[in-house]
This record gives structure tokens, sequence and C-alpha cells, in this order.
């Protein structure tokens, strides 16, 4: 890279990160065009950009690409419809379309979170002790405490769909109610316990991290938890949407 | 004349990034995503992840031309 002087004119900066990105309209373009004719620095900086931009594209993609989301999303409503919802179910499409919408959140960010998170340290790591370097320290924890306001609030919207799905029979944290689920709820009880199971794996997960902050396995028994249990609450509002469609169809009222 | 910035080089440069900032490159420039995208995944605006990715990489940009030529070796 060149050498990087004080910075020159600011005002170009957003253009040039635009023309960069392919963002600029012609007047823009031409306009930096001619500025950049004109100014070696501005030539300089886009060239770093354009360097940076290149290099960062060679790098380990992690996320897949949100079109390819969309398609996988796209993929589940053809294979389990959600159309023609009777009155007591009606939320059922709403919700298949609220818990999809989570779970692709989800799987995007923590996947490249989480990937980023347990990364090895680089070989021969030397940084300098700047306060750029503590915000390198910072960072981990920053990103562990990202991983879980995410996987949190993931959490909250499907407990809140699965105390819809059951009526309020299910505990806000997820936990079987104390009603007697009727027939075909078996498989939800047994799902529910297995969350209650891994809420006991992400307490004690807590509980290690806060005795030990730099404890890797600590951390990652976390994130493995906070994942399983966004799985199992996904199955469990699925199971809940199956048994509900089996059960509105056997009561729906002939005309 | 800028030189090819190796992967390790950029990847150690990455992770001294404010993490709002790694976020929001890592991304945008890195996986390919809008703004809007980021802005989705991150909770922040477009403008804010526009900001975000553009510090960045201007941060990048001065901690990759401040390395040592040793530490690149």
């Amino acid at each position: 890279m060149t050498d990087t002087s004080p910075p020159h004119g600011d005002d170009y900066d957003a253009p040039l990160h635009a023309l960069l990105d392919g963002e600029l309209d012609a007047r823009a373009l031409t306009a930096l065009e001619q500025h950049l004719a004109a100014c070696a620095v501005c030539r300089a900086t886009l060239a770093d950009l354009r360097t940076l931009h290149q290099a960062a594209r060679s790098l380990e993609r992690h996320v897949p690409p949100v079109r390819l989301w969309s398609q996988v999303v796209s993929g589940i409503d053809r294979v389990r419809p959600t159309v023609a919802i009777p009155a007591p179910g009606r939320h059922r499409a709403w919700q298949s379309l609220a818990t999809a919408a989570v779970l692709v959140g989800m799987a995007s960010s923590l996947w490249w979170v989480g990937a980023r998170l347990s990364d090895p340290a680089l070989p021969g790591e030397q940084v300098a002790r700047t306060d750029e370097a503590a915000d390198l320290d910072g960072g981990v924890d920053e990103e562990l405490r990202l991983v879980e306001a995410r996987y949190g609030d993931a959490i909250d919207s499907l407990e809140a769909i699965l105390s819809l799905s059951t009526g309020g029979r299910a505990g806000v944290d997820g936990t079987p109610g104390d009603v007697t689920p009727p027939r075909g709820l078996d498989a939800v009880t047994v799902l529910q316990t297995s969350i209650a199971d891994v809420d006991d794996a992400i307490g004690e997960s807590r509980s290690a991290l806060a005795d030990e902050p730099s404890n890797e396995a600590a951390r990652s028994s976390l994130i493995d938890a906070l994942g399983q249990k966004v799985a199992l609450l996904h199955d469990t509002v699925n199971l809940l949407d199956d048994v509900r469609a089996e059960t509105g169809a056997e009561r729906e009222p002939t005309p | 004349v800028p030189t090819a910035i190796s992967r390790i080089d950029l990847e150690r440069a990455i992770q001294r990034l404010p993490a709002g900032y790694r976020a929001a490159f890592l991304l945008h420039d890195v996986e390919g995503l809008e703004h809007k995208e980021v802005g989705s995944i991150l909770g922040i605006t477009e403008g804010t992840s526009k900001s975000q990715v553009h510090k960045a990489r201007m941060k990048l940009r001065t901690l990759l031309a401040e390395r040592p030529l040793a530490e690149r070796i």
C-alpha cells in the first residue's frame, strides 16, 4: 500500500467509496473524474481502496448469498404451504414467515460471526500495544455479546410464536405448561424438555464464562447451546404448526 | 504504487478494527452483501452501514500502510 498522507479533501472521501461500489451517477462520476485528473492524493487513495477491495473479495466467504436464502425460504414455503388457514389458526401464515425470517437472519449473521469467533489466532502475531490494539482485545468479547444478543432476539421471537401457537399453554421460556397436551403434542413436550436441558447448558456455560471470561470451551459451549435452543424452538413451532393443521382440518365444521 | 495485500496482512488488520467497523466491512466488502442487507443484519441504518464500511476501509488503509516490512514477512 502507498503511504497515507494527511487527509486530503475529505469532501472527496464519500465519492471515492461510492465510485468503488459503483454507486455514482453519470454526473457525479464526471465531476469526480475531473478532480482525479488533477489530484494525485485522491488518485492514490482510490488505487489503495481498489487494492483493498480486491483483497477483501478474495477472503473466504462464510455467509450464503442472501438471494440463495430467499430461494431456500421459497422452497420451504412450497413444501409447507400456508394458505387457506381456518379462522382459529389464521396466524399460522405469519408464524411461518416470521419463523423463516428469524432463522434466515440468524443463519446469515451467526454463520459469519461464529466463523470469525472460531478463527484461530494467526501465527507470529505481533500487534503493537496501542489504543487500537485495545479494540482488538475487546473485540472478541463484544462479538460474543453480539452473538448472544442476536440469539436472544431469535429466541424471544420464537418463544413468542410458540406461546401463541399453544394458546399460552407453554411457558414464556418455552417450558411445558401445566395443561395436558392434546393428542399429537407428545413430541412437542419432548422438544420442550430438551429446551429445558439446553437452558441448563446455557446457564452452566455462562457461569463458567463469568468465572473465566477467556475460557474458549465455555464460549464455544455457550454459542452451541444457544444455537441448539434456537433449533429446538424452531422444531417445536413447526411441529405445533403441523399438529394444528391436522386438528384444525379434523375440526373444520361441515358447511 | 499500491502493492498486493496478502491475506494474512489483511486478516490481521481487520482484526484490529473496532467491532462495529469490522462487522460492517466483513459483511459488505468480504461477503458482498448490500448496505441495506448489512443494516438489516446488524440492526443499523443503510447510511450507518455505509459510514462504517467507509471508515473501516480508511482505517485498514492506514493499518496496512503502517505495518513495518519485517512484520509482513
